[in-house]
């Protein structure tokens, strides 16, 4: 299990797909710990079974850090009672929003659950200035308070400048780390993507981030349509995300690495297998150096 | 400007397709309507709407992970050819209306993107994306059958005489460009392979056996294919025959009989008693 007073020596975690039970069947050594979707376990409470077998990181993309919507007081109680459930070292929490206000003044919108508030049912990047890191400070504290275990937050994929950025996403995690204390949980892949989003180097840039405050990594695949660069659990990392741990293991004492290969009923398992090694190789190369 | 509304707008946008179009075909005159600063009209103006749609059509996708694992054909093909995010932000505004109605079941979910499919390929010029269409009906069919397969209703007389002809026990016939086993091999082979596929017309019949429990795809000459597609278990051996003259008037009507009796012996089809 990945412990964050063990000797940096990171773990190798997978993320959990319907396949992941028989993957440690045939593999039990292959991977240390599996990291599991709140909003899976809330819908489905038998996916908590592979804790019989392996330890479970929590992940959860519900609380929406980043809005001006407060997530409601059912909603925590439930992320904390699987926080305590599974016993996760962490909680993984994207720093995004998946709701928001009704705002009079965009008008009138169409009547589906009137007096709502939108529920996006996925993590957008909100527009990065002060104002919301004010607001995601706020929203970390109060967040926190609520559970025995960190907080990480996760860096969201950009597919589009939101309007009213004044930042730079790295300018605005920064911001985020020095006012909040929060540590990290890098996404590579959503890093290479807002890279190529926003037009900068990602080996240059990703020195500007406080890599000291990397506890997790994630790695995934990335896929290129229509002019643009966008998340792809189905599909191996490129070399590139590879060569970005490699600078990240270099100057962070990361506890743990979750390869994100979770949306395809039909990855193949030699393929899991075939990534887990390269993410191996990475993590004894930076051992040896 | 508020974070708030710049939020709003963007859950607007990717809960409401309509509101995305307004803005895409007319930016100022949606934005005239607003009741924001000039500071924030002129944030929101510089929205990529196009980019957002994508991103909208990013998360209908990733919410259809779970539909995939009968259609990996049709999956790899929209993704061989780019079309992917396009596909899945045209098709968002029925996924959201799906879930707005609760959340749906897989097979309602499939089906309802399915049938999307189907008219979004009629109505788009698929020249350049050459087999989708013929993977799609391939692996909808076999889909369908088997789905039939679970249903076990009463099983009706068989009586060689019978007037009746039905299928035996679940069929669907289905004339194809390019043969999906092609498609299946240049895939296997790796991708590009893909762009030199030549076209293989085939007429298949996907066979849902209830005993067997599967459904066995088998190739057809054009004469059976015709016999076979005008079985819909309410035409007489006759009227069948009759049905299948008018696709191939070329064909005698002793051959289409023959092909009909020939299908009976192989247990594809078989004579019931009418009600």
């Amino acid at each position: 299990m990945p412990d964050r007073t063990a000797p940096p020596a990171p773990r190798i975690g997978i993320a959990r797909s319907p396949h992941t039970a028989r993957f440690l069947d045939r593999c039990p050594e292959a991977v240390d710990y599996i990291e599991v979707p709140f909003e899976l376990l809330r819908h489905d409470p038998a996916a908590a079974d592979v804790m019989r077998t392996k330890p479970v990181v929590l992940h959860c993309a519900s609380l929406s850090i980043a809005g001006s919507v407060p997530p409601d007081a059912g909603l925590v109680r439930e992320v904390r009672e699987w926080v305590d459930r599974t016993r996760t070292p962490w909680l993984g929490e994207h720093l995004s929003f998946i709701t928001a206000e009704r705002e009079p003044a965009l008008g009138p919108a169409e009547a589906y659950a009137p007096g709502e508030p939108w529920n996006i049912g996925y993590t957008v990047s909100p527009a990065l200035n002060l104002e919301t890191v004010d607001r995601v400070v706020a929203s970390l504290a109060r967040a926190q308070s609520h559970f025995e275990v960190p907080l990480l937050v996760e860096n969201p994929p950009v597919y589009f400048r939101m309007p009213g950025s004044t930042m730079g996403q790295v300018d605005f995690i920064a911001e985020v780390c020095a006012r909040s204390g929060v540590m990290l949980l890098l996404d590579l892949a959503h890093f290479y993507i807002t890279a190529r989003t926003a037009g900068f180097d990602p080996f240059a840039e990703l020195l500007r981030l406080p890599l000291d405050r990397v506890v997790e990594v994630h790695i995934s695949g990335i896929t290129a349509e229509q002019d643009g660069y966008w998340d792809n659990h189905a599909g191996r990392a490129p070399q590139e995300e590879l060569d970005l741990l490699a600078i990240v293991l270099a100057r962070a004492q990361v506890s743990a690495v979750t390869l994100e290969y979770n949306w395809s009923s039909r990855f193949p398992e030699h393929v899991l297998l075939e990534e887990i090694g390269r993410v191996r190789d990475v993590l004894e190369s930076a051992q040896a150096a | 400007m508020s974070a708030r509304t710049v939020d709003a707008m963007i859950a607007r946008c990717l809960l409401e397709p309509g509101y995305l179009d307004r803005l895409r075909d007319g930016l100022d005159a949606e934005l005239d309507l607003l009741r924001v600063d000039d500071t924030t009209r002129g944030e929101l103006a510089g929205l990529d709407v196009a980019q957002v749609r994508r991103f909208g059509g990013l998360i209908s996708k990733v919410q259809h992970n779970d539909t995939w694992e009968r259609f990996p054909l049709t999956r790899a093909l929209l993704k061989f050819y780019g079309m992917e995010l396009e596909v899945f932000a045209a098709y968002r505004d029925r996924h959201l209306s799906l879930l707005r109605g609760g959340r749906p079941t897989r097979e309602a979910k499939t089906l309802s993107f399915l049938s999307f499919l189907d008219g979004y390929l009629a109505s788009t010029a698929t020249g350049a994306c050459p087999g989708l269409i013929d993977v799609l009906v391939h692996e909808r069919s076999t889909w369908e059958v088997a789905g039939e397969l679970t249903d076990t209703g009463p099983r009706q007389a068989v009586d060689p005489a019978g007037e009746r002809v039905v299928p035996r026990d679940a069929l669907r016939i289905a004339a194809l460009r390019y043969h999906p086993f092609d498609i299946a091999s240049c895939l296997r082979d790796g991708s590009p392979a893909v762009a030199d596929v030549v076209p293989r017309p085939a007429y298949l019949c996907y066979w849902g056996r209830r005993r067997a429990d599967d459904v066995a795809v088998l190739e057809l000459d054009a004469v059976t294919a015709s016999v076979l597609a005008c079985v819909d278990g309410r035409r007489s051996a006759a009227d069948v025959v009759t049905a299948a003259h008018a696709l191939l008037p070329e064909v005698g009507r002793r051959d289409l009989e023959a092909a009909l009796r020939q299908a009976v012996a192989r247990e594809v089809v078989e004579h019931v008693r009418s009600e």
